[in-house]
């Protein structure tokens, strides 16, 4: 298990990808599910960084595991405001363009690439874990 | 100011994407696109074939440049990764985009 803290800052977007998606190429040939993961990833990540934090900035905890049975697990920690993006409502991706919104795109195709998405609130913290089996 | 994404505006006008469009530079594009509101554009080409990942902050552009620019503006997708197409199928836009091999003016 690897796990990083870092400030939840756009400026370390790249940094937090590279931990996220290291290696990843070594078990998973398959291009389109590796950007597939770094959507989802990157979604929750600037979702931290954009909304979790008001005033003054703080970090988000990044947890990465792959067990030898093949299951990619993610969990990103924050101690922002309260947010539980499974609350969301899905976007409606056969609506006419006019109608489309442009919120909770994100989070509709996170919750569809990913095979288990959980968020818990815990001690004053956002959990949100990912669960992909590749 | 230099562009950096559109290198042709106009009635078509084209767009040459590569790389990754992500969180970071996906609102450079934005601004790039907000120049052609109100112009008249029948078609928008993105040219994407080295681009090599699309966030939904990327996304969010394409829904954008149809909605804001025109919805009787045509946009199209050229020669477009599959890793990337995938993620416009995934959301529905495929519907609104002519997503092709090549463009023929």
């Amino acid at each position: 298990m690897d796990k990083i803290t870092i400030q939840a800052v756009l400026e370390n977007l790249d940094d937090m990808m590279e931990f996220l998606l290291n290696d990843l190429s070594k078990i998973i040939s398959n291009k389109s599910l590796i950007n597939q993961i770094r959507l989802s990833c990157e979604e929750v990540l600037v979702n931290v960084i954009s909304y979790a934090y008001l005033e003054e900035k703080g970090n988000v905890e990044i947890i990465r595991d792959l067990s030898e049975e093949g299951m990619l697990f993610y969990q990103f920690i924050d101690e922002g405001v309260p947010y539980n993006p499974l609350l969301n409502t899905d976007p409606d991706i056969n609506a006419p363009i006019e109608d489309r919104g442009i919120g909770g795109l994100g989070v509709y195709l996170y919750k569809s690439i990913m095979d288990e998405v959980k968020y818990e609130r815990k001690d004053n913290k956002n959990i949100l874990t990912f669960i992909k089996k590749i | 100011m230099s562009e950096k994404f559109i290198f042709q505006t106009g009635k078509i006008s084209k767009i040459n994407l590569s790389g990754k469009l992500d969180a970071v530079n996906a609102p450079l594009l934005m601004e790039e696109l907000k120049s052609l509101i109100g112009q008249d554009v029948d078609k928008i080409v993105f040219y994407a074939k080295d681009l090599e990942y699309i966030s939904s902050a990327g996304l969010r552009t394409i829904i954008f440049a149809k909605q804001k620019i025109g919805t009787e503006t045509s946009i199209y997708f050229i020669e477009a990764q599959e890793s990337v197409t995938d993620v416009i199928t995934m959301s529905g836009l495929d519907n609104f985009l002519y997503i092709q091999d090549s463009f023929d003016e």
